[in-house]
């Protein structure tokens, strides 16, 4: 015999039983919500915390990082804050290094100058320090390789680089010595 | 070897073994590409697994035409079962025509337009070389940028499957009454047109809602079952009831308050309907999981889509007696479990799993009492699958639901305005989208049932009924429904008009 699947009156105990669950569940609903509401950042009110969230998120690679976090800082405008620009400079230095591992010395040096100078900011002492040594023709293990003639070439091409690459600007001056002598030689 | 390949292939583990492999092999070739020859840039990086996981998850969501298909051959009666398996079938093949025929270039083309999308026919598919792993036609460069390292074939692929859904929600809600044209005919106007006017607003590069209104429906709760739904509202509603139903009698257009025999309209296998149930659950993993950008948010939202979907099931199981008066039915358990699916599609990636248990719940009591609504007096809509209350009702909550409980702390996610805000323009968002819907659906409902009711020309009594001043509505109806003795026989017997 096939079975129905008909509408059958419930039954007194069903529908108290159905009505406890009911109730517990509207005061679970209403806890959630006073939980939450402790817990969670309110975008209007507090969007600095809100920014912070968006930027403590993890990414698949500090290359997508760079980009979610540029296209964020655009996004934020003044609302940008100290904590997401950490992530970024940590996030372009990192890049920076990979860059180079590689040999890819002009990605890296983009990168580097991208990190903004700000007192008291590691990833910018760091950034000074790896276009120190690489002026002076070290590697980042130390090892001796030719990568100041690649500084002086990026730098030749790059408009007015003491604004833009404010990291550099220590060695710019050598490097631009360099340069100009060059240019008396000729 | 082959001793442990037979092996294999008795336990059904070969075939997993060998996509296992597959995969393995394919993203290895990739990466060690980047590393190796610098052929790719980084930002242009064509992702293979991504690719892979949006073909699966295409796969899946294609795989609920078999749910949809099985749910309502098992809900609808025996004799319009081979009907409804039928029209299941052959919607998605016309849904398929008309959005690479125009839906697919209308909605995601580039466009600057905020209310319309790209005008063009047909989608060109280049074949991947050794310069340009990932070729994208001219006129698509905004999906390029938004589905990052995807395919263009497998974008197009997931979209068209989403697009099958939406005319496969209208199935239901007309079935056992419409002639099969009908159907087919409106089948392709809604996904070739309605569909995606509607869903550029939201997806598409320049659409309105997204961009002034900061719209969010993550994976289709309006775009899709909204206007699935709507459009199956508007469907049911011009063609009246089943003959029978509600105490409707189609040979005298009216309706005798006789008490209707509910067992007549019981579902005819139980087992196909639970079959389809867990077959579109399924489906719904890669439903929502799919449209997903990050690859690390996967997990999160199929995690999400199930805790909604239990919530769904659960709270029809708790709920049912006080809300409708009785005993729990395993169509309304079905149907709770759908309607907690439908909720979290727009908000899967948003919200965290408490919210979606949430989410869920509602969607389940909203679908028992959206049931309701529909079988009252006022109303008197037929709709033998709820796909109305499951798709429309619990798409609107779902938008809405996004407002109240999506986390900024998702990537998915962003929105400066207060909660009561974001609410407001979901619900505005979602308004336009449902009212726009509605009367396109009218128009598009009105012109094919005028147009079948005129070519039959063997019903002369009701052509004479028409210049006898019947009302439009009533000849639509009489041209969308098939003959009463159809009916009561079974739509199986006019499978074709």
């Amino acid at each position: 015999m096939r079975k129905k699947d008909i509408k059958r009156d419930a039954s007194g105990p069903s529908i108290v039983f159905s009505t406890a669950a009911f109730m517990i569940s509207a005061l679970g609903i209403i806890a959630y919500f006073m939980f939450r509401t402790s817990s969670q950042p309110i975008t209007s009110k507090l969007p600095a915390t809100v920014e912070k969230y968006y930027c403590q998120d993890d990414f698949e690679n500090n290359e997508v990082l760079v980009r979610e976090l540029s296209v964020l800082k655009t996004q934020l405008g003044e609302q940008w804050t100290n904590f997401c620009q950490d992530r970024l400079d940590s996030a372009l230095y990192d890049t920076a290094i990979d860059k180079a591992t590689e040999g890819r010395f002009s990605t890296s040096f983009i990168r580097l100058c991208q990190i903004s100078k700000r007192s008291e900011s590691e990833q910018f002492e760091a950034a000074q320090f790896l276009f120190s040594i690489w002026e002076q023709n070290r590697n980042t293990s130390g090892e001796s390789q030719k990568i100041r003639p690649l500084l002086e070439s990026f730098f030749q091409n790059q408009v007015n680089p003491g604004e833009n690459c404010p990291a550099a600007s220590k060695v710019l001056d050598k490097l631009t010595y360099q340069v100009d002598s060059k240019l008396t030689q000729n | 070897m082959t001793l442990l390949f037979k092996r294999l292939s008795r336990y059904g583990s070969f075939f997993i073994l060998f996509t296992v492999t597959f995969l393995i092999a394919l993203s290895h070739q990739t990466f060690a590409q980047e590393t190796n020859s610098q052929v790719l840039i980084e930002t242009e990086l064509f992702s293979a697994v991504n690719t892979i996981w949006m073909i699966v998850a295409a796969l899946l969501v294609f795989f609920m035409n078999a749910g949809f298909a099985m749910l309502e051959a098992g809900i609808c009666r025996t004799e319009n079962s081979i009907n409804v398996l039928a029209k299941n079938l052959i919607v998605f093949c016309v849904a398929a025509s008309a959005f690479f025929l125009f839906g697919f270039r209308f909605m995601f083309g580039d466009s600057e337009n905020p209310l319309l999308g790209q005008v063009g026919i047909f989608v060109d598919f280049i074949f991947p070389s050794e310069g340009n792993l990932n070729p994208f036609p001219q006129g698509f460069e905004y999906i390029r940028g938004f589905w990052e390292n995807r395919s263009f074939a497998a974008i197009f692929f997931f979209q068209l499957s989403f697009a099958g859904t939406v005319a496969t929600i209208v199935s239901g809600a007309v079935a056992e009454r419409i002639k099969f044209w009908g159907f087919i005919l409106f089948s392709f106007v809604l996904v070739g047109l309605i569909y995606p006017l509607v869903g550029y607003w939201v997806w598409g590069e320049s659409g309105w809602l997204a961009n002034a209104f900061n719209f969010h429906d993550f994976a289709g709760a309006t775009v899709i079952h909204s206007v699935g739904g709507t459009a199956a509202l508007v469907g049911a509603w011009m063609l009246g009831p089943r003959h029978g139903k509600f105490g409707y009698d189609a040979a005298e257009e009216k309706f005798f308050f006789e008490k209707e025999n509910t067992a007549k309209f019981g579902p005819c296998n139980t087992g196909f309907s639970t079959l389809g149930c867990v077959i579109l659950w399924l489906g719904w993993l890669g439903f929502n999981g799919g449209s997903t950008r990050f690859l690390d948010y996967v997990p999160h939202v199929i995690t999400t889509t199930m805790f909604a979907a239990t919530a769904g099931g659960l709270a029809v199981l708790l709920y049912s007696p006080l809300v409708t008066g009785y005993k729990v039915k395993l169509s309304s358990i079905i149907n709770g479990l759908l309607g907690g699916l439908v909720s979290i599609t727009a908000s899967s990636a948003y919200v965290d799993a408490l919210s979606a248990c949430i989410i869920g719940a509602i969607g389940g009591v909203l679908v028992l009492i959206g049931e309701g609504i529909l079988e009252t007096k006022l109303l008197r809509i037929d709709d033998p699958v709820s796909a109305v209350p499951v798709h429309l009702f619990c798409g609107i909550w779902g938008t809405i639901a996004v407002g109240i409980f999506a986390q900024n702390s998702s990537r998915e996610f962003s929105s400066i305005y207060p909660v009561i805000q974001q609410i407001l323009y979901q619900v505005l968002g979602c308004g336009c989208v449902v009212a726009v819907t509605f009367l396109l659906s009218l128009i598009t409902w009105v012109l094919i049932g005028l147009s079948l009711y005129s070519f039959n020309l063997n019903d002369r009594s009701h052509i004479q009924n028409v210049s006898n001043g019947v009302g439009i509505f009533t000849a639509v109806r009489r041209g969308l429904r098939v003959a009463l003795e159809d009916e009561i026989a079974g739509s199986d017997a006019t499978i074709i008009m």
